[in-house]
């Protein structure tokens, strides 16, 4: 079974509010001092995408539109298990939105070629969108579904868990198809010093837009059809009234008294 | 704008009964129709749709558009994905607004594809130019550290909303509206992803999203017994009980319990978060809350930036006399 995720770096989404501002060009700027990090949810993908080949054989492939032609974090990414990572930049692709992303992504895993299944994060954690995945699954015509907490290969075909409002749903797919993954039952494994090493020596093959086939006219029609107006940073009014007392009881007193004046309680 | 037909919004109705987050889309339907000088129509999508219209119009729509399929019961991707794309082709809507819950997350993205326009996922304010009279739709970004003003160039404007972020109507029986049957002439509907089996949570309690009052407890409260606690003080004050993701992630609570932008989004009369330091990711499923309380042991922890009241202590020292003050207060 051979299994394609998607995997994107962000920076460290715990980090403090303080960390992020906007530029000058209407950019969002991290503070150097923000590690940069496997997005949460593509780690519960790529552990579903290891689980999966580790009971049927095949292949886990990372692919990852990039912004620069540093392949270290894919190396690191593969660290955990997977067999091989496709890195596609170009400066085409340069300040794309998610539907731009999708059609390189989609064009990149296209030239991979054979595939059973692609697994997706639910949103990355920088654009908190969940568009990215569902928009691959289009440009391939795959059948697809979003927030997908387990997965399950029954002969030629898959059950995935999705969750939903009060529950979840059951659902079987065809197979190739594409997944949005959730976290819960995913955890991704931890990476020990010599599968560290070792990953460095796995390949990475990393493409140009031509080398994908994407098409300027094509890429330039799905790029403009949203417009980022500006971005800004939310400011927070909340005035917290700390509540004190000579022990934690007296507080926690004062605080039910508090919420009472308040007329909250 | 020439090609003006309106705002539409996706109406839900499993079971029969329109959901809360439709009534929220109509009552931001409503508000930017009228800024606008526009009409606001609801698509309703199901199986058994009878008395659906009328609490559409109740709640805001001037004209409810209903696709009646015994195969169109509960969501399933193509399935819904072709209606949309027939009804959004036949009756182009400048602006279609859809709810960010599981159904909207799973249909926005393809159909806005399909319809060669643009997509506005997760917003959380709505605006409209006043020189242009463009949408502005406002979505967070780095977990709500960060937001941004979209706009599109093509219609649709396709927008996802987050529950719990727009004020819905006053339900008004006097307000009258037109209903429309739609024939799509679709035939069979069917779907790759079918769906097996649906496993319903059983509730006891209040609904976590219905709650006045939510208790949550996060990676502080350091294991499931501590959740009694929070149980407890929930019962007390008519509330339910919520978690961090943490809290979910170490298995102490079921997931569905979880607060914040992958989980659940509430507005309660009063939120009180122990052992919670306050992530982005965690506010933005209960900024919305008229009163945060904060009950940890860390002053410097960011979620006394966010609350309203709070206390510095361990929640095991701090919460049994909370406890025991506020059923005071309340029988008293
Ligand atoms: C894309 C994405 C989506 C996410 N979605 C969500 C989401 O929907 N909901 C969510 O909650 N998180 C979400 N997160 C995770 C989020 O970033 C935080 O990791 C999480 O909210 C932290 O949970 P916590 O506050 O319980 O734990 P911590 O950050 O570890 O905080 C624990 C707090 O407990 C306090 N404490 C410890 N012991 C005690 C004690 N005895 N008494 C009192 N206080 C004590 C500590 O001082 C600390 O402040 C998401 C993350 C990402 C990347
Ligand atoms: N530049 C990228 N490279 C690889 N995968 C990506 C990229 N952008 C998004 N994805 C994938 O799509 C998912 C959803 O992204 P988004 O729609 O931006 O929330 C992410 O979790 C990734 O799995």
């Amino acid at each position: 079974m051979n299994i394609i995720a998607t995997v994107k770096q962000v920076p460290d989404p715990e980090a403090p509010a303080g960390a992020f501002r906007i530029g000058p060009d209407d950019r969002v700027m991290v503070s150097p001092t923000v590690s940069s990090v496997l997005s949460p949810y593509d780690e519960s993908a790529v552990e579903a995408a290891l689980q999966l080949r580790d009971a049927h054989g095949g292949k886990v492939s990372l692919v990852c539109l990039g912004t620069e032609p540093d392949d270290s974090f894919l190396h690191e990414a593969m660290a955990t298990g997977a067999d091989e990572a496709y890195l596609v930049v170009d400066d085409m692709f340069q300040n794309g939105d998610a539907f731009a992303t999708a059609y390189a992504l989609s064009k990149a895993i296209a030239k991979i070629g054979e595939y059973d299944l692609i697994v997706c994060g639910r949103q990355a954690s920088d654009t908190d969108a969940g568009v990215v995945g569902s928009v691959i699954a289009e440009s391939l015509g795959l059948p697809s579904a979003t927030v997908i907490r387990k997965i399950e290969v029954v002969g030629d075909k898959l059950n995935a868990e999705r969750v939903i409002e009060d529950g979840i749903e059951v659902l079987e797919l065809p197979l190739p198809a594409l997944l949005t993954m959730t976290s819960e039952l995913y955890t991704l494994r931890y990476a020990s010093v010599m599968d560290i090493m070792s990953a460095s020596e796995k390949p990475v093959t990393i493409w140009s837009a031509s080398d994908i086939g994407a098409d300027a006219v094509e890429l330039d029609d799905l790029a403009n059809r949203s417009i980022l107006r500006k971005q800004f940073i939310p400011v927070s009014q909340t005035q917290c009234e700390v509540i004190g007392g000579d022990s934690a009881q007296e507080a926690a007193a004062n605080l039910a008294q508090a919420l009472r004046s308040r007329k909250v309680i | 704008m020439s090609d003006n037909s309106g705002i539409m919004i996706l109406a839900e109705a499993p079971n029969g009964k329109i959901t809360g987050l439709t009534t929220e889309l109509l009552g931001a339907g409503r508000r930017i129709a009228d800024i606008a000088g526009e009409k606001v129509s609801a698509l309703a999508v199901g199986a058994g749709l009878s008395g659906v219209e009328a609490e559409l119009i109740a709640f805001g729509a001037n004209t409810v558009y209903t696709v009646d399929d015994p195969s169109l019961g509960r969501y399933t991707g193509d399935a819904y994905l072709s209606v949309l794309e027939k009804v959004c082709q036949q009756l182009t809507p400048r602006i279609l607004l859809i709810g960010h819950n599981s159904t909207g997350r799973d249909l926005a993205p393809r159909l806005a594809f399909r319809l060669r326009t643009g997509l506005a996922p997760d917003c959380v304010d709505l605006q409209i130019d006043n020189s242009t009279g463009a949408l502005v739709a406002i979505k967070p970004a780095y977990g709500g550290n960060v937001m941004a003003m979209l706009a599109s160039k093509s219609q649709p404007e396709v927008v996802t909303v987050r529950p719990k972020t727009q004020e819905p109507l006053e339900r008004d029986a006097g307000r009258s509206g037109d209903v429309v049957k739609l024939d799509l002439g679709l035939g069979t509907l069917a779907s790759r992803a079918k769906v097996l089996d649906r496993i319903m949570h059983t509730y006891t309690g209040i609904k976590l999203e219905d709650a006045e009052v939510v208790v949550s407890g996060g990676r502080g409260i350091g294991g499931p017994e501590g959740f009694k606690l929070l149980e407890e003080l929930a019962r007390s004050l008519n509330g339910a009980v919520g978690a961090s993701r943490a809290a979910v992630d170490a298995g102490w609570v079921p997931s569905d319990m979880q607060v914040g932008i992958t989980g659940k989004i509430v507005s309660p009369r009063l939120y009180i978060a122990v052992g919670i330091s306050g992530s982005v990711q965690h506010m933005a499923g209960c900024s919305r809350a008229k009163t945060i309380v904060a009950i940890n042991k860390d002053s410097e922890a960011p979620i006394f930036e966010r609350a309203h009241l709070g206390v510095v202590g361990d929640y095991k020292n701090v919460l049994p006399q909370f406890h025991e003050t506020c059923r005071e207060l309340l029988v008293g």
